[in-house]
């Protein structure tokens, strides 16, 4: 998981990913220094706030969720049972960070298949 | 007809500059300048209009000539500030492209000559405080507790590296005063009068600190023994979407809300989207004709907008601009405007990109005249 997470690092306008479990914990991210603890469990927070007002609205299953700052975007993208986001800046060209962002979510989809064992 | 007209205003100009002189009036005045703006004399205009302003302000075709004079004086500015910064840089260069850069309105600009003035010159004092001065401006729109922590440090770098002007100094106590931090604003307030006791403003400032600090001892809301936790006041203002000590905040977020909602109609004919809707920082959902019922678009907007603030703050990502939940069903879109955000409800998720393009033009004012909410 964490090597192809590293795809994602050196890729311009990227700061930081991690995959995390629908309820917080992360699996693998990059960079090693960082601590993506509290944003992982916020973001579960999220999806957990606003599932079901999203199940009643038929806004599912989730694709996206993009959130642009000042300072730069996160992105999440559910991917099986866990979840991918992803740091970017805000004035990156994202399009191709997330043609690779698409691509490593379709490597981590077969991989979770594999390895990850909830 | 370029060259006829030219040729004319020019035989013109000194009759149209004598009237002007003689007889002056906001109609001698608007044909002098638009002569002098015909003949590309923008610096010309420009004197002549900043005169005229001054006596006839209240008169709306002088105001709107002296607005069109000062963009057209901007720009000649600014591509002047951008040659020089080519041929010959400087951090005067930087500074002069980036405020007519402001003028313009184009802040991206600006904060990149900024930048780059404290990149290449970091000893411009004048750089880190025209920096903390546009940062103040977005933190002021924003609330965001990274732009805080920039001002305080930019504010204290112009200082350490300019002590003998006292602006820095006390812009930064009015700031540290502003999101709560009295007793830092009066130390700082204290080290400008170390320098110069007879310094009136710091004087005034530090006479109505140390009432509002004996008030607050008095009360029992603050121990003088202790140091004021700056970092924590901004990321608490932050979290509010609102500087506590500010009276006026929910009249200024209903006015604002007011004029949003008037939006609308017109958001939901250009989008064909129904459920377009106006949400308040602290979570009300207004539409136009008044305040929308809890429901489960309300409830998500919410919660949405609620979560990203603080995930953003946790990942320090500074403001919220925009959120936008996809999904195969369709798509939430979030816009921040001013301190409110403009949701909309996208039933296609191939129609989202369009959506988000008009959310977008609404909060530039790019959109057409609103109607008046009911």
């Amino acid at each position: 998981m964490k090597d192809i997470l590293q795809k994602l690092e050196g890729v311009p306008g990227v700061r930081g990913a991690l995959v995390m479990t629908l309820d917080g914990v992360i699996i693998a991210s990059i960079p090693d220094e960082a601590d993506h603890a509290a944003v992982a469990a916020f973001l579960s927070a999220v999806l957990v706030s606003i599932e079901k007002s999203a199940e009643q609205l038929n806004l599912v299953p989730l694709q996206r969720m993009t959130l642009t700052t000042s300072n730069g975007r996160l992105l999440l993208l559910p991917v099986g049972d866990l979840a991918l986001a992803v740091i970017a800046d805000a004035q990156t060209e994202l399009s191709a960070v997330l043609a690779q962002v698409t691509a490593m979510t379709r490597r981590l989809l077969r991989q979770s298949k594999i390895d990850v064992t909830l | 007809m370029g060259f006829l007209a030219r040729s004319r205003d020019r035989l013109l100009l000194p009759l149209k500059a004598g009237k002007w002189k003689h007889t002056p009036a906001p109609s001698s005045l608007n044909e002098l300048v638009q002569a002098l703006l015909r003949l590309g004399d923008v610096e010309q205009a420009w004197e002549v209009v900043k005169d005229g302003f001054a006596k006839f302000k209240d008169n709306d075709l002088v105001r709107e000539l002296h607005r069109i004079v000062a963009r057209a004086h901007a720009e000649l500015g600014l591509k002047s500030a951008q040659k020089e910064v080519k041929e010959k840089p400087s951090a005067t260069a930087f500074l002069r492209l980036a405020r007519c850069a402001v003028l313009l309105r184009d802040l991206d600009q600006a904060f990149h000559a900024l930048d780059e003035c404290i990149r290449r010159y970091p000893t411009s004092a004048h750089g880190y405080a025209a920096l903390a001065e546009l940062i103040e401006q977005r933190w002021l729109r924003d609330l965001a507790a990274a732009d805080g922590r920039l001002i305080i440090n930019y504010l204290r770098k112009a200082w350490r590296l300019d002590g003998s002007d006292a602006s820095r100094p006390l812009r930064l106590a009015a700031f540290l005063a502003r999101i709560g931090a009295q007793r830092s604003a009066l130390d700082t307030i204290e080290e400008v009068l170390q320098l110069d006791e007879r310094h009136a403003d710091a004087l005034a400032l530090r006479e109505s600190l140390t009432k509002i600090i004996d008030a607050e001892v008095a009360a029992g809301r603050l121990n003088p023994d202790l140091n004021d936790d700056t970092d924590s006041l901004l990321r608490q203002i932050e979290e509010q979407g609102r500087v506590v000590t500010d009276p006026n905040d929910t009249a200024r977020i209903a006015r604002e809300t007011e004029k949003l909602r008037a939006w609308l109609p017109i958001l939901r004919k250009k989008t064909g989207c129904d459920h377009a809707f106006v949400l308040e920082p602290k979570g009300g959902c207004f539409d136009e004709k008044g305040q929308v019922a809890s429901n489960p678009l309300t409830g998500l907007a919410a919660n949405l907008a609620r979560s990203a603030q603080i995930t953003a703050r946790r990942a320090d990502l500074g403001a919220v601009i925009e959120i936008a939940l996809e999904t195969a069903g369709g798509a939430l879109l979030l816009q921040r405007a001013q301190r409110c955000a403009i949701g909309l409800l996208v039933d296609d998720p191939s129609l989202a990109p369009a959506c988000h393009e008009a959310l977008v033009a609404l909060v530039e004012g790019r959109l057409t005249t609103p109607t008046a909410a009911k």
